[in-house]
């Protein structure tokens, strides 16, 4: 199975969401990773068949994903980034429903929904509605919905979003578990989400990809070393206007630093290991915003 | 069907809509009860009885007066009336002695009031017209009805009318049967006088019921899953509309069969077969039509009405997906043209006279005067009611769905 994404282009009047951005993704979990508005969910639209691209293509092994419809979507299960459900659904009535909407028979649909309620840990509320259930509850309830009709490709637009870390970290362990024999399209601005399961990682930057590897061939992209110092509170200030800051933490006298940059920045620096957050902060390091490390 | 049951439900799960059905219950059992207790009966000494027995009794004082409406009927009505005038009761200052007199003309009541529609002024109804008649009247009974509509039309209506309408007119009001055979209908009359006003509530009921079945996907942020699901854009779309008419079908159908079996039901269904024109309230009508005729006609003009104005919620709720916009257009639609109705302006009544919501008050479009003209052809309003919006209504349906299946999800 080979998905292509072929110079896709979207525009919203006169912004643009997308910019010719191309992709292949063939099997295993692949991370979208940007900063808020890069436009990984218009993108993620685009191939759940939700908005036609203006321009480019997305081909699913050489057929027109539009053209191809429902025998597209039959194969697609899809997470949206703001979740919606029907709040006087019970749990239950709800994955029915939506296996009726994705074509399963009754009988298929419910022997599913049991199954992925065990494994989302939704049987005990299966009776209730879900207005009632938890932010955590309702994110697996809408993994439940995508992955209902077992389908081929996954797209999951910001999974983890407002859960605790212990949700994010089981939410990741499952994700990790469905992947196999499938394609997963996992956006996130969360470094961490993606940085333990994606096969291939693409940092998405104003509609296009600025980078793609592996984890690893993206720690190698980075020019710049990384470096932890220690520094008198004074001086920290003075040091996040200079260089590109992935971490501040505060000692009782003095101020712990991760620095990215060329040169040794103090005197007692000492190189470590680059990790994923440093490398997505040295490439979307001016959106988070004009050197302000500090609050 | 599993995902047009889902849509019905979603709809009753809703609180607002399970407000709305149970208006439309108690609407409904209201009416009935209403229609059921308006109906009274004057005993023999002057006391009023209503309800179901009320309606027992009158119904029982009219059945001999059953029959073909000839002279000699009609003779001995007038003849009777005319003693009965003359009766100390009739001319008593006390109101339980008028009462009384009342009472004993009861049963040929209906046919005095006939009498009095055809001798009396075409254009207003003189109660009191056929305490006027002589017996010798009665031969001029079914010639007085055809002259009193002729005189009208060459007199008031003259400007209203054009030559063929008028001949068209004078020809239904020859065309119908003579004699005219009489039985009692007060079931049908309470049905026919209720009917408008149920089937308008129900009509806005069905409009707000379907309303959200379009927009509830965005206002609830199921849109992105349900488009991108295998069914999302086709069959799922269809079960929306299946939805949509189901609702309307079960609401309105529930609604007026429970409706009509109330008040028949109480104050009994006879008088059927009779002609419309046997009956005060369809004495005027030009539609030569039974009594049975009228209520299926009422029955089916109020479905497709029904229907078309929620096909009309659907599509609006569907472009816009806003169920508050979608909900307010059947409303404007039912009450504006009736806010019009009241304005004098030229040739309006003609375009109101065809305008949806004249469908849900059938029994008043059989009463009326608009007639229009294609080709040499004149034709009532009702012909064109029943087969414009019956086709407006299969034609909304694929526009629906074409139109909500290509919502585009940003």
């Amino acid at each position: 199975m080979e998905l292509n994404l072929n110079d896709l282009t979207k525009k919203f009047g006169p912004v643009t969401a997308v910019n010719h951005f191309s992709g292949k993704m063939t099997h295993g979990i692949y991370g979208l990773l940007g900063v808020n508005g890069a436009g990984k969910t218009t993108l993620m639209r685009m191939l759940c068949t939700l908005l036609e691209p203006d321009f480019g293509k997305i081909t699913l092994d050489g057929e027109d994903i539009f053209q191809m419809g429902g025998s597209y979507r039959k194969i697609l299960g899809y997470l949206p980034q703001d979740f919606g459900y029907y709040p006087d659904f019970t749990v239950k009535d709800y994955l029915m429903y939506i296996g009726a909407l994705k074509g399963l028979r009754p009988a298929v649909a419910k022997k599913r929904v049991g199954i992925l309620m065990e494994k989302t840990g939704l049987t005990k509320v299966s009776g209730k509605k879900m207005k009632k259930l938890s932010g955590g509850m309702k994110r697996r309830a809408g993994i439940a919905q995508a992955m209902l009709n077992d389908p081929k490709i996954l797209v999951l637009d910001e999974p983890t979003a407002g859960l605790d870390p212990n949700e994010r970290i089981r939410f990741r362990n499952l994700i990790s578990e469905l992947a196999a024999e499938r394609v997963v399209l996992l956006s996130t601005h969360i470094v961490s989400d993606v940085e333990y399961i994606a096969n291939e990682i693409w940092l998405m930057k104003d509609g296009g990809i600025v980078l793609e590897g592996t984890v690893r061939q993206l720690l190698m992209s980075m020019p710049e070393t990384v470096w932890t110092c220690f520094a008198d509170p004074a001086m920290v200030p003075m040091l996040v206007h200079k260089y590109k800051v992935s971490n501040i933490k505060s000692e009782p006298d003095q101020v712990e630093l991760k620095i990215i940059s060329q040169a040794k920045p103090v005197e007692d620096a000492v190189p470590v290991q680059a990790s994923l957050e440093d490398v997505f902060l040295y490439y979307f390091d001016e959106k988070a915003g004009d050197g302000s490390g500090l609050l | 069907m599993a995902v047009v049951c889902y849509e019905i439900r979603k709809v009753f799960l809703r609180t607002g809509s399970q407000i709305a059905a149970a208006i439309c219950a108690i609407v409904v059992i209201l009416f009935g009860v209403m229609s059921v207790n308006s109906i009274f009966f004057v005993d023999d000494q002057g006391n009023h009885i209503t309800g179901i027995q009320g309606a027992r009794l009158l119904a029982a004082a009219k059945e001999p007066w059953e029959g073909p409406l000839t002279a000699e009927r009609l003779a001995l009505v007038i003849e009777t009336n005319q003693k009965e005038n003359a009766s100390p009761q009739a001319l008593s200052e006390d109101i339980t002695q008028n009462n009384i007199s009342y009472g004993r003309k009861q049963g040929y009541s209906d046919i005095l009031l006939l009498l009095s529609d055809a001798f009396g002024d075409f254009s207003y109804f003189d109660y009191y017209a056929a305490d006027r008649l002589t017996v010798d009247d009665a031969d001029n009974f079914y010639r007085q009805r055809v002259l009193s509509l002729t005189e009208w039309l060459y007199t008031k209506a003259d400007s209203r009318f054009s030559p063929a309408e008028k001949e068209f007119l004078i020809q239904q009001f020859e065309n119908v049967r003579q004699p005219l055979y009489y039985a009692a209908a007060d079931g049908w009359d309470q049905l026919f006088y209720t009917a408008p006003s149920l089937i308008t509530v129900l009509a806005i009921m069905c409009g707000f019921l379907v309303s959200g079945i379009f927009s509830c996907e965005k206002q609830w942020k199921c849109d992105a899953v349900f488009f991108s699901s295998f069914h999302g854009r086709k069959k799922a779309c269809k079960a929306k509309i299946g939805a949509g008419v189901a609702i309307a079908t079960i609401i309105y159908w529930a609604s007026m069969l429970l409706c009509s079996g109330i008040i028949l039901g109480c104050m009994g269904a006879g008088g059927a077969n009779t002609m419309i024109q046997a009956q005060f309230f369809g004495s005027d009508s030009f539609y030569n039509i039974t009594v049975w005729q009228e209520f299926l006609l009422i029955l089916f003009g109020g479905y497709a009405g029904c229907l078309f104005f929620a096909l009309l919620a659907m599509l609006v709720s569907a472009k816009s997906g806003s169920a508050i916009f979608a909900v307010t257009i059947p409303f404007i639609l039912i009450l504006l043209p009736q806010f019009l109705s009241n304005m004098e302006i030229p040739k309006l009544d003609r375009l109101l006279g065809i305008l949806p919501d004249q469908l849900l008050s059938v029994s008043l479009v059989l009463g009326g005067y608009n007639l229009y003209d294609f080709a040499g052809k004149i034709v009532g309003a009702l012909p064109i009611l029943l087969v414009v919006y019956p086709a407006l209504c299969l034609v909304l349906l694929p526009v629906i769905y074409t139109i909500y299946k290509k919502t585009v999800v940003r």
